[in-house]
């Protein structure tokens, strides 16, 4: 048994009883789960020494809490035009983002076997764009085209994009290629190969791919307001630091709300799409 | 006619899996291609549609010169070619029929292909291959619901519907039981003696190949080493191809009288 146990980072060499040798394989995820649990138990003794603080901080939230009900319905006419607004840049900004992330996604599976130096520079450059927070990305574009939706739609279509493709072509990857081999060999042309086989075997995930981002991106809309990207963020900075905390109370009801019905929303569509 | 004369195939890493292989095969026979694993076999039926390339020698089918094909006339030169595979490549989630009409997509103009819109034509065609492998009521199900039999059925009416004057099978009866293998060959059989198109099977299962080819050709380690009439084949023959006596392995179903 500890034998086994230590043998599991250490490989060892069998012999047969014909006498033919064959060394294990060398497994790095072993080491791979150690590094990340001491860095899993590092994470948490840093955090806990700010245990105390939040124990004795953590009582205004309530208070906070407290003066935002009842909400103030007064504000209901300022804020359901930003919630609509926040609901049509995630809405655009998905479809944008997803419609050329679809396209774009079969070039970058390595199964289609196209251009290896496009693949490999297309997906590097697509890393590098997720690391950008779309927060920061909507600063930045606030700065350029100015304050409002536009920014915002933007941010969230190259959001979406990256997060698209990369689910896309991962997925594209997993496919049994069988289907694919099978039209080729009747002569279709490799745009109606993808068209006739692959295609089917990937809508459902893409509807599902395009509906989660939709939904991911009414929540990040929310913040991007913050910055001047548009959309209901601007009326939570806003009436936070007017401390109209009844105002900010229908906000986020409204929030909840609406991120709760597309939730159910999309959760139907997407049955319908998988099943149907 | 298909002519392969001293065809090599060397793949990137070195392996040769076809060596100086010569044979011709006249339209309306039904060759089973016999052989070990790794003899070659899915290389030599492959290179026919050109899915893989040859490195020397020369092939023609019905007198094109494959090896000069690429591209447009690549693509046009495969229509007249079918191929069923040995884990049958439908298209899952999707209907039988729908299965069926992909073999039309090839001819079919972009328009069509892109909205999925087959002429009333194209439909009855392919109800009509799927009535010949004897599947017609299951036209509506979806391709990933049936069992491996009936999938291969559906392959076998998919390639029908491409009206093709040549079927390659690679192995289409390995992933069935024997009862279904059976019906499978009885197929190939049935289309290869009423619409006389040339049908080569690769089959690892001798007992199948002597039951249902009237060609047998056995290839060892990428070499042709019997190519003749299924009735003149003998034990010692087959041991030559097999380079060992026979295994209830290479059979597909029990020996009866062993
Ligand atoms: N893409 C490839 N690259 C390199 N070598 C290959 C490739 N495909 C096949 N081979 C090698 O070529 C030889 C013949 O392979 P092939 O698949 O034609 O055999 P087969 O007779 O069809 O075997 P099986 O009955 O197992 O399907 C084998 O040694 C195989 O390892
Ligand atoms: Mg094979």
């Amino acid at each position: 048994m500890l034998e086994d146990i230590v043998h599991i980072f250490f490989p060892r060499t069998y012999t047969l009883g014909n006498g033919k040798t064959i060394r294990e394989k060398f497994n790095i995820i072993p080491y791979l789960v150690i590094v990340f649990a001491i860095f899993v138990f590092f994470c948490a003794y840093f955090t806990g020494t700010n245990l105390p603080l939040l124990a004795e901080r953590g009582w205004n939230f309530f208070d906070i809490l407290h003066k935002m009900i009842p909400p103030n319905w007064g504000y209901w006419d300022t804020m359901q035009k930003a919630m609509l607004d926040t609901i049509n840049m995630s809405l655009l900004g998905s479809v944008f983002g997803c419609a050329i992330a679809l396209p774009v996604s079969f070039y970058l599976s390595s199964n289609f076997k196209l251009n290896k130096t496009y693949l490999v520079t297309h997906r590097f450059a697509l890393s590098l764009l997720r690391t950008l927070p779309t927060l920061v990305l909507a600063s930045f574009l606030r700065m350029v085209l100015g304050i409002g939706a536009l920014a915002g739609t933007l941010a969230i279509s190259v959001f979406s994009y990256t997060i698209c493709v990369k689910m896309m072509y991962e997925y594209i990857e997993t496919l049994d290629m069988g289907a694919y081999e099978a039209l080729e060999s009747t002569g279709a042309s490799r745009f109606r190969c993808i068209w006739g086989a692959v295609w089917p075997q990937v809508k459902g995930f893409f509807f599902s791919t395009f509906l989660y981002c939709f939904e991911s991106n009414v929540k990040s809309a929310a913040i991007l307001g913050y910055v001047g990207a548009g959309g209901i963020g601007l009326n939570i900075s806003g009436q936070l630091t007017l401390r109209k905390y009844d105002n900010l109370g229908l906000v986020l009801i409204s929030m909840t709300l609406t991120i709760m019905i597309l939730e159910a929303v999309a959760r139907y569509a997407r049955r319908k799409l998988v099943t149907g | 006619m298909i002519k392969f004369e001293h065809v090599d195939k060397v793949y990137s890493n070195g392996v040769k899996a076809m060596d100086d292989v010569s044979l011709e095969i006249e339209q309306g026979e039904f060759v089973a291609i016999i052989g070990l694993s790794g003899a070659g076999k899915s290389t030599l039926i492959r290179t026919i549609n050109k899915m893989i390339d040859i490195t020397a020698g020369n092939l023609t089918v019905n007198g094109t010169d494959v090896s000069t094909l690429k591209g447009r006339s690549l693509r046009k030169f495969r229509r007249n070619i079918g191929m069923v595979f040995q884990s049958f490549n439908l298209i899952s989630r999707v209907s039988v029929i729908k299965n069926v009409l992909s073999a039309r997509v090839a001819e079919l103009s972009l328009p069509r292909v892109i909205f999925g819109l087959y002429s009333k034509q194209d439909k009855i065609l392919a109800l009509e291959s799927l009535d010949k492998v004897g599947i017609l009521e299951k036209a509506y199900n979806r391709a990933d619901q049936l069992s491996g039999g009936q999938q291969q059925r559906v392959a076998l009416a998919r390639t029908l519907a491409q009206e093709p004057q040549i079927i390659l099978a690679d192995e289409p009866v390995a992933a069935l039981d024997p009862v279904m293998a059976d019906v499978v060959m009885e197929d190939f059989k049935r289309i290869n003696q009423n619409t006389n198109i040339t049908i080569i099977i690769n089959i690892h299962h001798v007992d199948l190949a002597l039951q249902f080819a009237d060609r047998i050709i056995g290839i060892r380690a990428g070499k042709i080493v019997y190519d003749g009439p299924t009735a003149s084949i003998t034990e010692e023959i087959l041991k030559g191809i097999y380079g060992r006596s026979l295994t209830d392995d290479d059979l597909m179903k029990e020996k009866k009288n062993a």
